[in-house]
């Protein structure tokens, strides 16, 4: 006859049993411990020189100093407003020395900012040289960049600070750019394993915002009712020199429209005291499922192709060391 | 070699070909999840920061999950063993429907919970047969 289920229990938890199962259950977490201890350990760093730290990263095509310092310190703050102050003392030191170029928003879909603990949107604001033209071939610079395929919209007049949706926002916007962003990798990657950062230290870092390769332009038609529906259901195919796929990317899937973006920078400007005017340039996001896509001199171009509705609009940009 | 087969689950897998079936699967996956918690990959980290659980925790997970999947192929260990990856993968399951994870997030727990629970129903199984034919012995 078989054993019943309780006899089984009882001869699973035998003393022979239990004793090394939860001493080996122990070392486990004891293991865990250290091992996020050695993970956590980082040199020293003041966070009053984080701004000129990063300033310095960013001007010099370098690498952020005392990385992982910063890094677990802005973990550990998580106050995104603290960040957002970090980050206007970083760029108040690259508007000294180089002139406005547009902005741009980070994870704008509020399920993935819940997803990676952020209570909003983050924000940045591109300074240096204006944006690489359709086709140029970029110099890293021993820069590392992220490939992001990506828009940008242009800003038809100062209206669009009233605009607090989707359906208002639009109304606001002359059209769209094909854009390939290229954030730059500030994080070091001998303290911070493939450069990434927290999300709040992200934001303290302007999101990388560095430039990007604008290409042909698509302007938006306000007598179209279905403008915004067309927007919604974009397709995003970006492509290698050898026309082999690179990603493939349908904004009818996300959980909001990407327009949203142009909302949330009009309500990161009044939280800042600024407003937008017409002809500024707004970066969408990576249209990407990727994450990380680091950039390395190639043979040939990427290409990018945006299909709207009817219409296709391109991007293309070489990269060379 | 008879007798290091002896302490393995050989003699379950050749008797239940959809256990050792299950417990293929279940290793790739625990491998998987487990390798990039032991390891502190960041992606990892930053879901781990989302749903407010500490790194250390992460780290144990990972460790428990690894060895938990060796288990599976050791006799003495493999249904305790299974009974702590039921609660492990319950507990993921459950993290990822409260935080209304997508099913590209959550849905590599979703579908390992109920193999695990058959897993462990094949191991209790295997033992009470075992304990019979050890007490008939006798």
């Amino acid at each position: 006859m078989k054993p019943d289920f309780m006899t089984v229990v009882k001869a699973e938890l035998t003393p022979q049993k239990l004793v090394p199962g939860i001493a080996f259950v122990a070392l486990l977490m004891g293991a865990a411990t250290v091992k996020t201890m050695v993970w956590a350990s980082h040199d020293e760093c003041s966070i009053d020189n984080f701004a000129a730290d990063a300033f310095v990263a960013w001007d010099s095509n370098g690498r952020l100093a005392h990385s992982k310092c910063y890094d677990m310190y802005f973990r550990n703050d998580a106050d995104l407003s603290n960040s957002q102050h970090y980050a206007e003392a970083f760029e108040a030191l690259m508007a000294e020395k180089y002139p406005r170029q547009g902005y741009k928003i980070g994870l704008h879909d509020p399920e993935l900012q819940e997803m990676v603990g952020i209570p909003d949107s983050m924000f940045g604001v591109f300074y240096g040289a204006p944006f690489h033209q359709n086709g140029d071939v970029v110099k890293l610079d021993g820069q590392t960049f992220n490939y992001e395929p990506d828009m940008l919209m242009k800003v038809a007049d100062a209206g669009i600070m009233e605009a607090t949706n989707v359906e208002e926002v639009i109304k606001h916007l002359d059209g769209v750019y094909a854009f390939i962003e290229l954030p730059a990798m500030l994080g070091d990657p001998d303290e911070l394993p493939d450069s990434a950062v927290a999300s709040f230290h992200m934001q303290a870092l302007n999101l990388g915002a560095r430039t990007g390769v604008m290409g042909e332009y698509f302007p938006f038609d306000q007598s179209d009712p279905d403008l915004l529906e067309t927007l919604r259901n974009m397709t995003v195919v970006s492509a290698n020199p050898d026309g082999t796929e690179r990603s493939i990317y349908h904004t009818n899937e996300e959980n909001v429209h990407w327009l949203i973006t142009a909302v949330e920078t009009v309500e990161h400007m009044k939280r800042r005291g600024e407003s937008l005017k017409a002809g500024d340039l707004i970066s969408v996001g990576a249209m990407m499922e990727a994450f990380m896509d680091f950039v390395e001199p190639i043979e040939g171009k990427r290409h990018v192709h945006y299909y709207i509705g009817d219409e296709v609009i391109s991007v293309s940009a070489g990269f060379e060391e | 070699m008879k007798n290091i087969l002896d302490y393995t689950c050989a003699s379950r897998f050749a008797a239940n070909h959809m256990l050792l079936l299950l417990t293929l699967i279940l290793t790739a996956g625990f491998c998987f999840a487990g390798y990039n918690k032991a390891t502190q990959f960041w992606m990892m980290i930053f879901a781990f920061d989302g749903y407010g659980l500490p790194i250390w925790f992460m780290s144990f997970l990972g460790m428990a999950e690894l060895s938990g999947a060796i288990s599976l192929y050791l006799k003495r260990w493999a249904l305790l063993g299974s009974v702590g990856l039921c609660v492990v993968l319950t507990g993921a399951s459950s993290i990822h429907i409260l935080n209304g994870d997508p099913i590209e997030i959550g849905g590599m727990a979703w579908i390992m919970t109920p193999m695990m629970y058959l897993v462990t129903f094949y191991h209790f199984r295997a033992t009470q047969t075992e304990m019979e034919a050890a007490s008939l012995a006798a």
